[in-house]
């Protein structure tokens, strides 16, 4: 087993590189739910059940390199502020993070590969890529599907496909879904219309943390409801195609604020960026629209010395969970207000203030 | 209303949905079971009654007849966990991987309102793509048998026989 301080040093490779796509699309995840055959689900099972499934798939992981290179951590061993540090870096999902002591978490050193044991299902296999790329995070996940289904009776149905608890997942029992940030539509007032267009395809929009959360700083969820019917290459070539045209009109909205109406754009990127320089306290909240507003002027090239992902990682460091690590010690509402609106002041401090010589300005008269 | 083959008073009445063609059948009790009996892809005659019973308990006000107050006596529970339908209305999710042929009458129609389709497409389990392998080698061997036999040549035929065990053995190891 790791210790947490080890995994905490270091961020996930993936948060921190920079693809042609990640203005609007943060990350690619995909993920697969399987399931022991005979056994019942983890929801369903009895503690000695459970265990004994974290066993087998401990011996299983034992003989795989990638796995075995990386880190793992027995829920014992993490408490509630701990598990809420992966579930803000998405390593594992909150449903995950609320079970006890027989579920688990393997990692591979990058972090490209998380393993959750004991969800909702037995196994929870994702792959999360930087940028627009679900085929690179499927294929990633292709080795050690073979060897979990080498050394697992994994429960499978020739007409069903896998068997997953929540008939939901049922078939290819994969989730794929890209992080997009979509600042320009909320200005424009046009995110609801591309949105629902989303829905209407059969896709799901959630929050930045998956089912049942908010979205918090124009980040959305997009990903695949229909997991039956259908393979993977072809869920995802409808899923890359759909976001593809996503990208283009964010943005073509990004470029029509730019030209129609850049007193509005200057206006919220300089606010947004002086705010940040200044501010005493900051509700979360607050940061995290301010913080969208500034990464959508870094992407414009208002600001030249940083990368989208720098915002990124700062926006991670103001989470609830990573602040409380940080200081070592549980805060209060109003404490982590102070500290939040302290790491904000130092970090924007640091970047030049906008450069909007890009723009032209209409003249008024 | 009567039997829609013998005109004694109907008791059973099957909905079948193939496609998007929808067949609706009134049956005595004894002309059900035949025509289960001739149908194989409906379900046993009593699991059936899986989906009589959730009709039963989500409208309350419903008043049954004596045959279908039998019927709800009979609720279906997964041989393996013991999860019955009770418990998925409470938590929306399976027990283990054995309720799906347990409870596959009830979940099969209702697959396509939260799915594209019914039927996967995607990726085959390693184990089942191995049996699938097995399944072609003994039809091949099979076939050269036939051939060894049929030119007298007993010396081959022998050795293939041998062979097809030897398959067989494997391919039910691997299930």
């Amino acid at each position: 087993m790791s210790t947490f301080t080890e995994f905490y040093k270091n961020y996930p490779e993936w948060m921190t590189l920079q693809e042609s796509d990640s203005d609007v699309v943060l990350t690619s995840r995909v993920r697969l739910a399987r399931n022991i055959e005979n056994t019942p689900f983890p929801g369903w099972a009895k503690k000695e059940v459970q265990l004994f499934v974290l066993k087998q798939v401990k011996e299983a992981l034992n003989l795989y390199q990638p796995i075995k290179e990386g880190q793992s951590f027995c829920f014992d061993q993490l408490d509630t502020i701990e598990k809420q540090v992966f579930v803000e870096r998405h390593l594992i999902s909150r449903e995950h993070a609320a079970k006890g002591a027989n579920a688990a978490v393997f990692l591979t050193p990058n972090c490209d590969l998380s393993l959750m044991v004991n969800e909702e299902d037995h196994l929870r296999l994702q792959s999360i890529q930087p940028g627009l790329n679900l085929d690179k995070a499927l294929d990633n996940l292709t080795a050690t599907q073979d060897h979990l289904e080498e050394a697992l009776s994994i429960a499978y149905h020739e007409k069903l496909g896998y068997l997953t608890a929540c008939p939901t997942n049922l078939g290819t029992g994969m989730r794929a879904s890209a992080m997009v940030h979509l600042p320009a539509l909320g200005i424009l007032n046009e995110l609801n219309q591309s949105l629902n267009a989303m829905n209407q395809l059969g896709l799901a929009v959630r929050g930045l943390y998956g089912e049942g959360t908010e979205s918090f700083a124009d980040l959305y969820q997009i990903s695949n409801q229909s997991t039956l019917g259908e393979g993977e290459q072809t869920i995802i070539e409808n899923l890359n195609r759909v976001l593809k045209d996503l990208i283009k009109q964010e943005r073509q909205a990004r470029l029509r604020l730019l030209e129609n109406d850049p007193y509005k754009l200057q206006d919220k990127v300089n606010r947004a960026y002086h705010i940040c320089c200044s501010a005493y306290l900051m509700t979360s909240n607050e940061a995290l629209s301010l913080l969208s507003i500034l990464k959508m002027g870094v992407s414009l090239g208002f600001f030249n010395e940083v990368e989208t992902s720098d915002i990124d990682l700062l926006l991670l460091n103001l989470q609830p969970a990573h602040l409380q690590i940080a200081l070592g010690s549980k805060l209060s509402v109003d404490e982590r207000d102070i500290i939040r609106a302290t790491k904000v002041r130092e970090r924007i401090q640091r970047i030049a203030k906008p450069d909007f010589s890009i723009i032209k300005l209409p003249s008024l008269n | 209303m009567n039997c829609d083959k013998c005109q004694q008073e109907a008791s059973v009445f099957f909905t079948e949905v193939s496609g998007d063609k929808v067949n609706k059948k009134s049956l005595c009790e004894s002309c059900a079971q035949e025509y289960q009996n001739n149908t194989p892809n409906l379900p046993p005659f009593d699991q059936l009654f899986g989906e009589v019973l959730e009709e039963l308990e989500s409208n309350e006000a419903f008043e049954y007849s004596e045959e279908e107050a039998v019927v709800s006596e009979t609720s279906v529970v997964c041989p393996e966990c013991d999860f019955t339908l009770q418990d998925y209305k409470a938590t929306g999710r399976f027990g283990c991987s054995t309720c799906y042929p347990t409870f596959k009458h009830i979940l099969l129609p209702k697959l396509t309102e939260i799915h594209k389709g019914s039927s996967h497409e995607g990726r085959v389990n390693h184990r089942v793509l191995d049996r699938v392998n097995h399944a072609e080698i003994i039809e091949e061997l099979t076939r050269e048998l036939e051939r060894a036999i049929e030119a007298e040549d007993y010396e081959r035929a022998g050795e293939l026989r041998d062979q097809i065990k030897e398959a067989s053995k494997q391919a039910s190891e691997q299930q």
